[in-house]
C-alpha cells in the first residue's frame, strides 16, 4: 500500500477466498474493482492465491489491504491481523445443510452414526465447520468426514450413492441443476450465520475504507453495478460488523478448524 | 482396295476405350473403394474414439479417486459436447453403481450404435468401468458425401482428359488420315492433284509428306509408262502396217506364180520331170504363202486387230473338213491319221469356225510333220477336264515327243522344237498363233508328252449355249457341186478390174479355164466407165489400184445402183489379207472378198456363190 495522504489516490491489494478457480474469480472481481477505482479514485490490484492454505497464510501475514472471505476466516483474520468487516450481503443468511439421497431411508442425523459423510473441504464454514460442529456437539454422533473439494461434488456423491450424506449450504444447493436437486433431500439445517464479508486491514486509511464501503453500498443501489456484485454473490450490500462474526467463536468452531 | 470400313475406326476405338476406362473406374469406386473407405473409416473412428476414451479415463481416474464428482461431470459433459459422435457415456464404480450420468442409463443400442468399454484404471480393471456409446453415421455420411464428390470430380477430370485425347485423335490423326485415304483413292483413279490434309502433328505430317513424295514419283512413273506404252504401240502399229504392206506386196507376185503354176499343171503335155519341177515351184509358193499368212496373223494379234466370232460348231463337220484338207499331206508323209467316231449326242462347241479349223489343221500338220515314217496320228474328242461345260480335242502322234522343258516353251513364238526341227519346214509361230486364237475363243490349249513316246496336243473349248450363233454345217465340196449345176457359165458377163498386168493375164486365163469369159479394166476409173455403158453380172475387182481403188469403185457403183434399182455382184480380190481390209471392202459394198493368191477353185467357188445368192434374191 502506498499512503499518500487524504484525498490522494492510493494503490490497494485485494484478496478473494479461492473457493472457485482463479479465472472465475478474476472474471467476477475485475469489473467490480475497476468500478471501485472509478468511484474512489484509488487503484485496486487483485491478488490471487493458488489455494485455501496459501490464502490463509496471506491473511496471517496481512498481505491484503482488502479481503473477501468466509465468516470463519473473518474471525481468524481479525484475530491475527485485526481485519475489520466492512460490507456483507444482506439478502441471504449462510445456512449449512445436511443432504441424503431422495430415496434414502435416513431421515435423522442420528442415523448417520459411524457412517462416512462428505464435505467440500475441512474449513468450508456452513457446509463443513459448522455442520461437523453441530453433528458432534448437538447430535453427538461419530462419523468419517471425506472431503470432495466442492459443494457440487458433495451433492453428486450423495446423489449417485457414493456417500450416505453430505454437507452443503442452501445457496449452493439451489444453484444445482433440478435433476440433481430432485435426487437430494435435506434432513438437517444449521444455525444461520451472516454471509461472507469484505474486510479491511487496519493499516488502510479510515477515509479510504469508508470510500470503499460507501462505493459498494452505492453500487448495490444502482442496477448496472448491482448486477456486477450479484456474481460475488452479494445481492444486497449492507454494512458488516465485527460482532456479527465473533459469535462463531462461541459456537466452538475452533476445534473443528483444520490448519493446512 | 479400301477395306477400312470393315475395321473399327480410331474414333470408335477411342470412344469405346474411354467409356470402358470410365466404367471401370466407376465400378472400382462403387464396388471397392467406397465400401472399403467406409470400413476403414469405421475402424479408424472406433479406434480414435477408444483412444480418446482411454485418455478421458486417465484424466478422470484421479478425480474419481478423490471423488471430485463435480469435476468428473464437468469433464465428461464438455467431452460429450465436443464429440458429436459420442451419444452417451456411463461411469460405473467398483461396486457397479452408476456414477455418471444422473439419468437412467439406456442399455439398448440402436442401429449402427457401437459400445466401447475401457476400465477406469487399466492396472486395476475392477476399479470401475467407462462405457461409451458412439454412432458414426453422421460423420461417415459427411465423409461419404466428400468421397462421392471427390469421385465425381475425379471421373469428370478423367472424362475431360479422355475427351481431350479423343479430340486430339479425331482432329489431329483421324481426320487427316481420312483426307489422305481420299487422296489415295483419287490417286488410284488417276487423279494426282487431290488436296492433301494440313497435318498439325509431326507424325501425321511426316506421313502426308511421304505420301506426297510417293505420289509425285508414281505420277512421274505413270507418265513414263504411258509414254513408253504409246511409243511401243506406235512402233508395233508401224511394224504391223509394214507386215501388212509387205504381205500385199508379196502376195501380188505370188498370185501370179501359184496361179500360173496351177494353170501349167493342168497342161497335159508336160513331161514327168517338168511336172516334178512345177510341183517344187507350187510347194515353195504355198510354203511362202503360209509364211505370209502366219506373219499376218501375228501382226493382227499384236495389233489386236484379229477378232473371232463364236458360233455353234458341230465337231463331226469340223473333223470331216479337216480330214479332207489334211489327207494329201498325210499321204505325202506316209502317216496314218485316224479321227475318232463322234457320238450322235455330242454337243456343239462355241468357236470361230475358220479359226478353229486353222488351229486344228496346225496341230494336225505339226503331228504329221514331226512324226516318223509310217507313224500315226489320232484325233479324239472327250468332255473337257478342267471346264464345267466344254469339250476336249486331243491330237496325239507317234513322233519323238517333247521334253518337259520343250513342253513349256512350245507355245512361245518362233520356237521350233524337236531333234529334226531344222529339217522340217515351218515358221515356228503356228502354235503361238493357235494359243492366242484358242484363248480368244475362251478356250485353253496345252501339250503333254513323254520324250520318245510321242506328243499329245489338246484344246478345250466351251460347249455352245443358246446365245451362240448357229452356223449351218457347210460342206465346201458338196456346196460347190450343187451350185455349179445352177449357173450357165458362158452367159455370165464378168468385168475384171486389175492394174497388175501379170495378174490380168492370170485371172483371164483362170476364168477361161473355168469356162467364163470376161472384160478387163486397168483401174477403178476405167471400170466405172465400162459399168456405165455395159450391164455386167459380176465385177471382180482388185482393191489397191491407181486413179481409183476398188473400194471407191464399189461405193460409186452402189451409189449409182441406188438410183437405178440394180445390184451388180461385186467380189473384192486383193492381196490385202488383214481382216480389217475385208471389213472395209464389205462396208464399201462388196458381196464377197477373196484374198490373193487365188486358186481356180477359190475363184470358181466365189463366183458361183455370188451368182447363186443373186439368183436366190
Amino acid at each position: 500500500m502506498v499512503v499518500s495522504g487524504t484525498a490522494v489516490s492510493a494503490d490497494f491489494s485485494v484478496g478473494v477466498v479461492p473457493q472457485f478457480e482463479a479465472q472465475r474469480i478474476n472474471t467476477v472481481w475485475r469489473p467490480i474493482l475497476d468500478e471501485l477505482s472509478t468511484r474512489t479514485g484509488h487503484t485496486f490490484h487483485l491478488r490471487g492465491e493458488p489455494g485455501i492454505p496459501a490464502f490463509e497464510q496471506a491473511i496471517g501475514h496481512g498481505d491484503y489491504d482488502f479481503v473477501y472471505m468466509n465468516p470463519w476466516h473473518a474471525v481468524i483474520a481479525n484475530e491475527l491481523q485485526g481485519y475489520v468487516p466492512l460490507v456483507k450481503d444482506g439478502d441471504l443468511m449462510l445456512t449449512g445443510i445436511l443432504v441424503v439421497a431422495e430415496d434414502s431411508p435416513v431421515t435423522d442425523p442420528m442415523a448417520l452414526d459411524g457412517q462416512e459423510i462428505v464435505f467440500p473441504s475441512p474449513n468450508a464454514l456452513g457446509a463443513s465447520l459448522l455442520m461437523r460442529a453441530d453433528l458432534q456437539q448437538i447430535f453427538g454422533i461419530r462419523f468419517t468426514p471425506v472431503y470432495v473439494q466442492t459443494h457440487p461434488s458433495v451433492y453428486l456423491n450423495v446423489a449417485v450413492g457414493s456417500s450416505v450424506a453430505g454437507g452443503g449450504v442452501r445457496s449452493t444447493l439451489l444453484e444445482q441443476p433440478p435433476i440433481l436437486q430432485e435426487k437430494l433431500r435435506i434432513i438437517y439445517e444449521t444455525r444461520d450465520m451472516f454471509p461472507h464479508p469484505l474486510a479491511v486491514h487496519p493499516r488502510v486509511d479510515g477515509e479510504a475504507a469508508s470510500q470503499v464501503m460507501d462505493a459498494l453500498l452505492q453500487m448495490g443501489q444502482e442496477s448496472a453495478s448491482a448486477e456486477l456484485l450479484r456474481h460475488i454473490p452479494m445481492i444486497k450490500p449492507v454494512p458488516a460488523h465485527l460482532h456479527e462474526y465473533l459469535i462463531l467463536k462461541e459456537w466452538g468452531l475452533g476445534e473443528f478448524y483444520v490448519q493446512e | 482396295m479400301f477395306r477400312s470400313n470393315q475395321k473399327p475406326s480410331i474414333i470408335r476405338i477411342s470412344l469405346i476405350s474411354a467409356s470402358m476406362i470410365v466404367l471401370f473406374i466407376i465400378a472400382i469406386k462403387l464396388l471397392y473403394t467406397i465400401p472399403r473407405q467406409n470400413d476403414i473409416l469405421n475402424e479408424s473412428l472406433t479406434a480414435t474414439s477408444q483412444q480418446s476414451l482411454q485418455q478421458l479415463a486417465g484424466s478422470l481416474r484421479n478425480l474419481l479417486f478423490t471423488r471430485d464428482l463435480a469435476q468428473v461431470y464437468e469433464t465428461v459433459d464438455s467431452t460429450l459436447a465436443a464429440n458429436t459422435s459420442w451419444l452417451r457415456l456411463q461411469i460405473l464404480s467398483r461396486d457397479g453403481r452408476q456414477i455418471y450420468p444422473l439419468t437412467t442409463w439406456q442399455d439398448a443400442l440402436q442401429n449402427d450404435d457401437i459400445l466401447i468399454e475401457v476400465p477406469v484404471d487399466p492396472t486395476d480393471v475392477e476399479a470401475g468401468l467407462i462405457r461409451l456409446v458412439v454412432n458414426f453415421t453422421a460423420a461417415k455420411s459427411q465423409f461419404q458425401t466428400l468421397i462421392i464428390q471427390q469421385s465425381i470430380f475425379q471421373i469428370l477430370v478423367i472424362m475431360a482428359t479422355l475427351t481431350t485425347v479423343i479430340w486430339l485423335t479425331v482432329y489431329q490423326i483421324s481426320r487427316p488420315l481420312k483426307q489422305l485415304t481420299r487422296a489415295f483413292k483419287s490417286m488410284s483413279e488417276g487423279d494426282y492433284d487431290c488436296a492433301l490434309p494440313d497435318a498439325k502433328t509431326m507424325e501425321v505430317d511426316q506421313i502426308v509428306r511421304d505420301f506426297a513424295e510417293a505420289r509425285r514419283e508414281i505420277q512421274q512413273y505413270q507418265q513414263n509408262l504411258v509414254q513408253l506404252r504409246d511409243d511401243a504401240n506406235r512402233s508395233n502399229q508401224a511394224k504391223s502396217n509394214f507386215i501388212s504392206r509387205m504381205s500385199h506386196e508379196l502376195r501380188t507376185p505370188l498370185n501370179s506364180i501359184l496361179g500360173f503354176s496351177e494353170m501349167l499343171g493342168s497342161d497335159t503335155d508336160l513331161k514327168p520331170e517338168q511336172l516334178a519341177r512345177l510341183g517344187v515351184i507350187t510347194t515353195s509358193g504355198q510354203h511362202l504363202l503360209r509364211l505370209i499368212d502366219d506373219l499376218l496373223d501375228i501382226a493382227g494379234l499384236q495389233s489386236e486387230k484379229l477378232q473371232v466370232t463364236n458360233e455353234h460348231i458341230a465337231i463331226s463337220a469340223l473333223f470331216e473338213d479337216c480330214q479332207n484338207l489334211i489327207a494329201p499331206m498325210a499321204t505325202l508323209h506316209q502317216v496314218t491319221v485316224k479321227f475318232a467316231d463322234i457320238p450322235a449326242d455330242l454337243p456343239a462347241i462355241s468357236a470361230d469356225a475358220t479359226r478353229l479349223r486353222q488351229v486344228l489343221l496346225n496341230l494336225l500338220s505339226n503331228a504329221i510333220k514331226y512324226n516318223r515314217k509310217h507313224g500315226w496320228v489320232t484325233v479324239t474328242v472327250t468332255p473337257a477336264e478342267e471346264m464345267a461345260h466344254g469339250l476336249r480335242i486331243e491330237v496325239e502322234d507317234s513322233g519323238a515327243g517333247l521334253s518337259e522343258q520343250e513342253c513349256s516353251r512350245v507355245f512361245m513364238p518362233f520356237e521350233r522344237l524337236g531333234r529334226h526341227a531344222s529339217a522340217i519346214d515351218g515358221t515356228g509361230i503356228g502354235l503361238s498363233i493357235s494359243k492366242e486364237l484358242v484363248e480368244l475363243m475362251h478356250g485353253r490349249i496345252g501339250v503333254k508328252s513323254i520324250p520318245g513316246h510321242g506328243a499329245c496336243f489338246w484344246i478345250e473349248l466351251p460347249t455352245a449355249t443358246p446365245d451362240t450363233t448357229a452356223n449351218p454345217t457347210r460342206n465346201i465340196d458338196a456346196e460347190h457341186i450343187r451350185v455349179a449345176g445352177d449357173v450357165d457359165k458362158k452367159l455370165l458377163t464378168i468385168l475384171v478390174v486389175e492394174d497388175n498386168q501379170f495378174n490380168q493375164k492370170l485371172i483371164q486365163a483362170q476364168l477361161a479355164a473355168l469356162g467364163f469369159s470376161c472384160t478387163l479394166a486397168a483401174d477403178g476409173l476405167e471400170a466405172l466407165e465400162r459399168y456405165q455403158h455395159t450391164e455386167f453380172d459380176l465385177i471382180l475387182t482388185d482393191i489397191k489400184m491407181p486413179n481409183m481403188d476398188g473400194l471407191e469403185l464399189t461405193r460409186r457403183i452402189r451409189a449409182l445402183e441406188a438410183d437405178n434399182n440394180r445390184h451388180t455382184r461385186i467380189i473384192g480380190c486383193s492381196a490385202n489379207a488383214m481382216e480389217s481390209d475385208q471389213l472395209a471392202a464389205v462396208l464399201a459394198g462388196t458381196d464377197d472378198y477373196i484374198v490373193k493368191p487365188v486358186s481356180k477353185a477359190d475363184l470358181e467357188r466365189a463366183i458361183l456363190n455370188a451368182m447363186r445368192s443373186h439368183q436366190n434374191s
